[in-house]
């Protein structure tokens, strides 16, 4: 969350993109991890899975 | 839109099919002390036919999970795409376990729903469409997120502002935390609508051929299944078998078993090797792969079921299904409101639609 648009600046594309690239990246790691190991795999895509449901908590919280 | 928003709302339950399968008929197999021997294959199979007298085991099928029970598939034909029974065994004293029932209950209306809305192979290749159709408005989804970002920080939703705002913003935050997990999804599960022409491929060539180079010797003498069994694990020992399909079957050939055997670690436990064995004298055959297109679906299914990391998983694809269902539904809602059409007019155009008239356009986002 950047302080800079409170200033009414725009974001740049690296600003909007950050997020929504780390969490696809965390999902695709998520949806291969548990189909490659089972044990340590399963427990990453449990891990990496969540993050995105979390972070979407977390917003809505925040946005409140 | 309507029927992705189907799509997403019978998946729900299916995720746990498995688990809403064993709570509604216990088939747990009574742990009969520390046994562990195996009894003969070909009495649980004589024991199927004696339970549905006329019909055909199409298939042997092992529980991938569970090394104590056998399923018999029955049809009333061989070739019949359609089973007639499904039947459970103790593997280990030859003991009925249960009848599987097929065509009934909540969870078969909705796996139907989910496959073909009761319309067959059309049904499941339209569904295919309009998963296709959710591929094409994710990738449109995605490029209109930077535009309406510019000037807000990830994942802020105006909730101050008026509610046509407030669930753009929603759609945009869950849209893009979902992208991901929904066009894995989506793709797979549009690769699962080709899985019978898939497969019809697979024996329309590489099965015809296998068979072909193993016609003659008509031999009247029958195989034991547990003959047959055996040569499947000496053919292929580090693979365990997944099913076996009966001479006729559509997936055998006419004198033919074809042991499909299954690796051991996670990912070669989802691809299926075929091993061709003799119905008459039990020999092994032939052993090969299946194509690359087969594999293709076979890696597809638990990318959409996702059953391959546990109950934690099924549950996160539960909750990313439930905000799937949010962005489509938020998705319906901006798309009426930039349409400047309230929910009547809408109904109007649905009844229009319904009456043989189409609206102008439906499919949009």
């Amino acid at each position: 969350m950047s302080a800079r648009h409170r200033k009414g600046g725009h974001l740049s594309t690296r600003e909007i993109w950050t997020v929504p690239i780390l969490l696809g990246f965390v999902t695709m790691i998520g949806l291969i991890a548990a189909l490659l190991a089972n044990g340590i795999g399963d427990w990453v895509s449990w891990l990496a899975l969540a993050i995105p449901v979390a972070t979407t908590l977390v917003c809505l919280q925040r946005s409140r | 839109m309507v029927f992705l928003l189907l799509l997403c709302l019978t998946g729900l339950p299916l995720i746990f099919s498995h688990e809403i399968d064993h709570w509604l008929h216990d088939v747990e197999p009574a742990p009969v002390g520390e046994q562990e021997g195996r009894v003969s294959v070909d009495r649980i199979v004589d024991a199927a036919l004696a339970e549905k007298p006329g019909d055909v085991v199409q298939f042997l099928v092992a529980d991938p999970d569970d090394p104590r029970v056998w399923f018999v598939r029955l049809g009333t034909s061989l070739r019949s795409a359609d089973m007639s029974a499904f039947l459970t065994y103790d593997a280990r004293t030859g003991d009925f376990l249960y009848d599987y029932p097929l065509g009934e209950g909540f969870m078969d209306v909705m796996l139907r729903l989910h496959v073909d809305m009761y319309a067959g192979l059309p049904g499941t290749l339209f569904l295919g469409a309009m998963g296709l159709l959710l591929l094409v408005s994710l990738v449109s989804g995605a490029v209109l997120y930077a535009p309406f970002m510019r000037k807000l920080p990830f994942g802020r939703i105006r909730y101050e502002r008026s509610s046509r705002v407030r669930w753009l913003d929603l759609h945009n935050l869950l849209g893009i935390v979902t992208l991901v997990w929904l066009f894995v999804v989506s793709l797979t599960g549009v690769v699962n609508t080709l899985s019978i022409p898939i497969f019809g491929q697979w024996q329309a060539t590489e099965l015809t051929d296998m068979v072909a180079r193993h016609e003659g010797g008509d031999n009247a003498q029958e195989a034991s299944l547990d003959a047959v069994l055996t040569s499947a694990r000496w053919a292929m020992p580090d693979r365990k078998l997944s099913f076996l399909a009966f001479p006729g079957n559509e997936f055998a050939g006419p004198h033919h078993y074809v042991a499909f055997m299954q690796g051991k670690t996670p990912l070669s436990s989802k691809l299926l090797s075929p091993v061709m064995i003799d119905a008459g004298s039990g020999a092994v055959l032939e052993t090969g792969e299946l194509p690359w297109y087969v594999s293709a679906l076979l890696v597809s299914q638990p990318l959409h079921f996702g059953d391959y990391g546990g109950l934690p998983l099924k549950i996160l694809w539960a909750l990313l299904d439930i905000l799937a269902i949010v962005v489509l539904g938020s998705g319906i809602y901006l798309w009426l409101k930039a349409r400047r059409t309230g929910f009547e007019t809408w109904f109007a155009r649905v009844g229009a639609d319904r009456n043989g008239e189409r609206p102008a356009s439906e499919s949009g986002r």
